[in-house]
């Protein structure tokens, strides 16, 4: 195997094994960060070594059997970076010299808790947004800085010192590895889901830059769901954001029109939806309505697209449905951007007149004064109704308003029509 | 990106290489769920022997039938899993990590719309304006 070559290849094993890796270090140690110095440095052996002896048949279990050997080492010699780490991978060496903690050893199941309970230490409470988006990307993703940075338009330091105060934050905080349950789960799994949607969002509408969408950003957020909704297959919501984003994602390709200018729903070529993710959305969301309990938010909003997933062509859609659906999603979620949605959708079902109405009872919504949806929606709705000079104002508004330059041209378009 | 992996079964392979025993299931089994687990198993099927295919070779406007098995081919498909991976390197792995005990897996990247150039997914859009009827979801 050329070096090239078998780093590549150490590169995909260390997607697939590091989450597992350092879920199984951080159930030992008690810290992320300590045991992603573990992981990491267990792959700095492999690169030194397997190019020369080959990749071992367990790899997993080799990476395993490195970092805690390198723990025992550690603890040892006794030295490291600060007192108190230096004193947690003392007693933590020690534990493992005596009790022989081994990743294979454990149940399936044990594994998988190891992974929920990493999962959830990356999206507590105690840090920022953003911190627990690029902790997840990099723990539980198994991507590196350099993908973050380059998905999320930003330096690859800003990265690298998000992810290094994010584990100083848990270790501060002394943030348990622990699995939630009962209340505590239902408090604390709509932020898991909050951070897997923003990151699929921020792939399917880049708020900034030139590019519509950066799929590659739907992908890890779809993966990341779909473990989610393996590692929790009782939680509705879980299987719900799940269906929402394949459904979403089935559009991808037809979203965007030759350069790139956005193409909307209506407007779609629907052969150009991707079929198998419809479908692999309707069986989540089936799932997530078998489980018996009343849908969330992000059900809910998979129904919707369901709908629209349903209908082969534009004109089949059932808005009277998904007009009653958002109605349910006002009371479940209620906000100013689902107003707006259900506004559309009661034009739709019940014509122009019905949602012009709701939108501009929103006029006046202050948290929605600067997004461009409302003046692009309302000047939509005006142009139905023929009321063209009124549209043109509305739709030039939308345009001075959005942050992305294709949209902008769309907008403009609408305008000089 | 996506790929498929196709299982390649030798031709001259036994009838018995097409009928699995249980433990060879449930090893196929934990493989699926472990694909399953890591969030890039998309689809996945098993094939029915040549004997029950049959083969349709082109020759300008002809059509010729061949009824399976295919005594030319030095191998034939008899399964495939669809995975959304990171990279070629990635679903290298995964197939890697196959309970096969002989035989081949190949991997190929499926094509994305936006490998081809505009004037080819313009005539791509022109062919079908609607989906078609079998991949239709109910």
């Amino acid at each position: 195997m050329g070096t090239a070559e078998s780093s590549r290849a150490i590169d995909a094993i260390w997607r697939i094994e590091s989450p597992r890796l350092i879920a199984a270090l951080t159930r030992m140690v008690g810290d992320v960060g300590l045991a992603e110095d573990l992981a990491q440095d267990s792959l700095v052996a492999a690169l030194e070594r397997w190019p020369e002896s080959g990749v071992p048949d367990n790899p997993g279990a080799w990476l395993m059997a490195t970092a805690k050997n390198r723990a025992i080492d550690l603890a040892r010699r006794g030295r490291r970076l600060e007192d108190k780490q230096e004193q947690l991978v003392r007693d933590v060496g020690l534990r493992m010299a005596m009790d022989g903690a081994d990743a294979e050893a454990r149940l399936d199941g044990e594994i998988q808790d190891d992974l929920l309970g990493l999962v959830f230490v990356c999206c507590h409470p105690v840090l920022s947004t953003e911190a627990r988006v690029a902790l997840t990307l990099k723990l539980v993703g198994g991507l590196g800085t350099p993908d973050i940075a380059r998905a999320f338009l930003v330096a690859e330091p800003t990265v690298a010192q998000r992810i290094v105060r994010a584990k100083q934050t848990l270790s501060a905080a002394r943030v348990p590895f622990e699995v939630p349950s009962g209340d505590e789960l239902d408090e604390r799994l709509p932020s898991v889901l909050e951070v897997i949607y923003l990151i699929f969002n921020e792939g399917y509408s880049a708020t900034a830059g030139d590019d519509w969408m950066r799929p590659a950003l739907c992908e890890d957020a779809l993966r990341l769901g779909r473990v989610l909704a393996e590692l929790a297959p009782k939680e509705p919501e879980a299987h719900g954001l799940v269906a929402l984003m394949e459904i979403q994602a089935s559009r991808i390709a037809a979203r965007s029109g030759p350069g790139g200018a956005p193409v909307l729903l209506p407007d779609q070529d629907r052969s150009r939806w991707d079929w198998l993710l419809v479908r692999r959305g309707l069986v989540a969301l089936a799932r997530a309505e078998r489980l018996g309990r009343p849908l969330g938010p992000y059900a809910v909003q998979a129904a919707i697209a369901a709908c629209h997933g349903r209908a082969r062509r534009a004109q089949d859609t059932d808005w009277v449905r998904i007009a009653a659906l958002y109605d349910a999603l006002s009371q479940l979620a209620p906000s100013p951007i689902v107003e707006l949605n259900r506004a559309v959708a009661l034009s739709m079902a019940f014509g122009p007149e019905a949602g012009l109405e709701l939108v501009d009872e929103l006029l006046e919504e202050p948290s929605l004064s600067s997004y461009h949806l409302l003046p692009a929606v309302r000047g939509d709705l005006l142009e139905k109704l023929g009321r063209d000079g009124e549209a043109r104002l509305e739709f030039e508004r939308a345009a001075a308003l959005t942050r992305n330059a294709r949209e902008r041209d769309l907008l403009l378009a609408r305008a000089a029509r | 990106m996506r790929f498929i992996m196709t299982v390649q079964i030798p031709t001259d392979a036994d009838q018995s290489d097409w009928e699995p025993t249980p433990e060879i299931v449930a090893e196929m089994m934990r493989y699926n769920e472990e694909l399953t687990q890591a969030g890039v198993l998309l689809a996945l099927d098993g094939l029915t022997p040549p004997s029950e295919g049959a083969r349709i070779s082109y020759s300008g406007r002809d059509r010729t039938v061949t009824d399976g098995p295919y005594a030319e081919a030095k191998e034939v498909v008899g399964g495939y899993w669809i995975i959304q991976a990171k990279s070629r390197d990635e679903a290298i792995e995964w197939a890697k990590r196959c309970p096969m005990q002989d035989g081949a897996v190949e991997v190929r990247r499926i094509t994305e719309m936006s490998d081809f150039p505009d004037d080819v997914q313009a005539a791509a859009g022109e062919l079908s304006q609607e989906p078609p009827e079998q991949t239709t979801a109910s």
